[in-house]
């Protein structure tokens, strides 16, 4: 996958510090640079809001409110957990991404739960957007990568959602390059599964069929 | 499939050839059944890449958007991203088990004194009596009109609310503060009382015990 890579997080905070070096100098307690993560993790708040959007959540100020409270303790508490070679941002938007999935899921728990017996909940919260299958796609996407396995999962979205080369990717795990192509081609096979791509071999003439 | 594009396909889910390799592409340009797995693939690959154009347009707007003064807030949850070292009474945090723990304590030693407390007479402004590192009030200023001016210290678990308890000690008439979360952290209760007795409550969503705090005896 080609990829585009997005402006470098060290030119928003004035080009100064790799991410991570930014994020390494303010766990050590830079006080400079936990300023300028501070300024860089503003982004959460704004981010919750344009993707409970275009998800068509409509979720209500104060939810969202306190999702970003909530994300914003994530991030935090998870940062020890960030190595690059990806950019923060991306690394922040997964999580804030994962956590409005669960308020999704939790969604759709809620109107089981209260659903007259024998009424079938359709699992996705509807898109209210212009391009509602495209979200709906995205939503299916979404959740299937988030039940691969943590391995998996890493490749996906450092190759599939990165854009890094697979000799980046290697390098930064410290495998084979063919062993970051294996993990990546399975997990293809299983995103297509869990995305309700046909299983075995297709008799249909080869038309893909859409989830 | 046949053993050749079994083989083949083998290859392919170990790493050794690339779908977009020649011997894949005229494998399955032979092979009808071929080509339909390798569609497969490809169609999830194109799917990631929806997600990647999403994502970055949804980056870009982000970026784009204004920061509201609520947004600004947040970083009060991380008091090491901010050089404050006091926390607004409308903080939250996350609470870690062992400072749960800590509360639990606090609030069985504070509820202690405060059953046993009640002849005290009242200071000006007191100490924090029997005060802790989780839960510490803040003595409000003389002429202190509304609930607003009772702050408090400490962390708050994601999910909970407190409640401001504030006992006039000369008509004996409670005066509490309604139910408190992030939402509502600026109560405009009204307060005539010159000498009160003050302590807060926090309420888990878990079901746990209530935490009291310790009580303050302030004339105003």
């Amino acid at each position: 996958m080609s990829g585009s890579r997005r402006p470098h997080a060290g030119e928003a905070s004035g080009g100064q510090w790799t991410d991570l070096e930014l994020v390494r100098g303010a766990l050590q307690g830079d006080l400079q640079r936990r300023q300028a993560l501070g300024t860089r993790l503003l982004l959460i708040p704004r981010l919750l809001r344009v993707i409970s959007r275009r998800r068509g959540m409509n979720l209500a100020e104060s939810d969202l409110e306190d999702l970003a409270q909530d994300v914003f303790i994530t991030v935090w508490s998870k940062l020890d957990q960030f190595e690059g070679p990806e950019e923060l941002d991306p690394w922040v938007y997964r999580i804030c991404q994962y956590q409005l999935l669960n308020v999704r899921r939790k969604l759709w728990r809620t109107a089981q739960r209260m659903a007259p017996n024998g009424a079938e909940v359709l699992e996705e919260v509807p898109s209210q957007d212009a391009d509602e299958s495209s979200d709906h796609r995205l939503t299916l996407l979404e959740s299937a990568i988030s039940q691969l396995n943590a391995e998996s999962r890493e490749i996906i979205q450092l190759h599939g959602l990165e854009g890094l080369t697979f000799q980046e990717v290697a390098r930064h795990k410290q495998v084979p390059i063919s062993t970051v192509k294996s993990l990546y081609y399975r997990a293809l096979e299983r995103l297509g599964r869990s995305m309700g791509l046909p299983q075995g071999e297709w008799g249909n003439g080869g038309s893909k069929q859409t989830p | 499939m046949n053993w050749e594009e079994k083989h083949l396909w083998e290859r392919v889910l170990r790493g050794e050839v690339d779908i977009e390799d020649s011997e894949v592409v005229a494998m399955a340009a032979r092979s009808h059944t071929f080509s339909v797995e390798v569609e497969k693939l490809r169609h999830v690959q194109t799917e990631l890449a929806g997600a990647q154009r999403d994502m970055i347009q949804i980056l870009e707007e982000a970026r784009q958007a204004p920061v509201l003064d609520k947004d600004r807030r947040l970083l009060e949850h991380i008091p090491e991203l901010t050089s404050k070292t006091s926390h607004a009474p409308w903080l939250w945090g996350k609470r870690s088990k062992l400072s749960a723990l800590a509360a639990l304590l606090v609030a069985v030693l504070g509820f202690a004194w405060y059953q046993n407390s009640g002849s005290r007479e009242a200071q000006n402004p007191g100490p924090v009596l029997g005060g802790s590192a989780a839960i510490t009030l803040v003595a409000p200023k003389e002429g202190a009109t509304s609930l607003e001016h009772f702050e408090w210290q400490g962390e708050l678990e994601f999910g909970s609310w407190y409640v401001v308890h504030v006992l006039d000690l000369e008509t004996q008439e409670e005066v509490t503060s309604p139910r408190l979360s992030s939402h509502q952290w600026n109560p405009a209760t009204p307060l005539t009382a010159r000498h009160v007795r003050w302590f807060v409550v926090l309420h888990s969503p878990s079901g746990t015990e209530p935490v009291v705090s310790p009580a303050l005896e302030v004339s105003l």
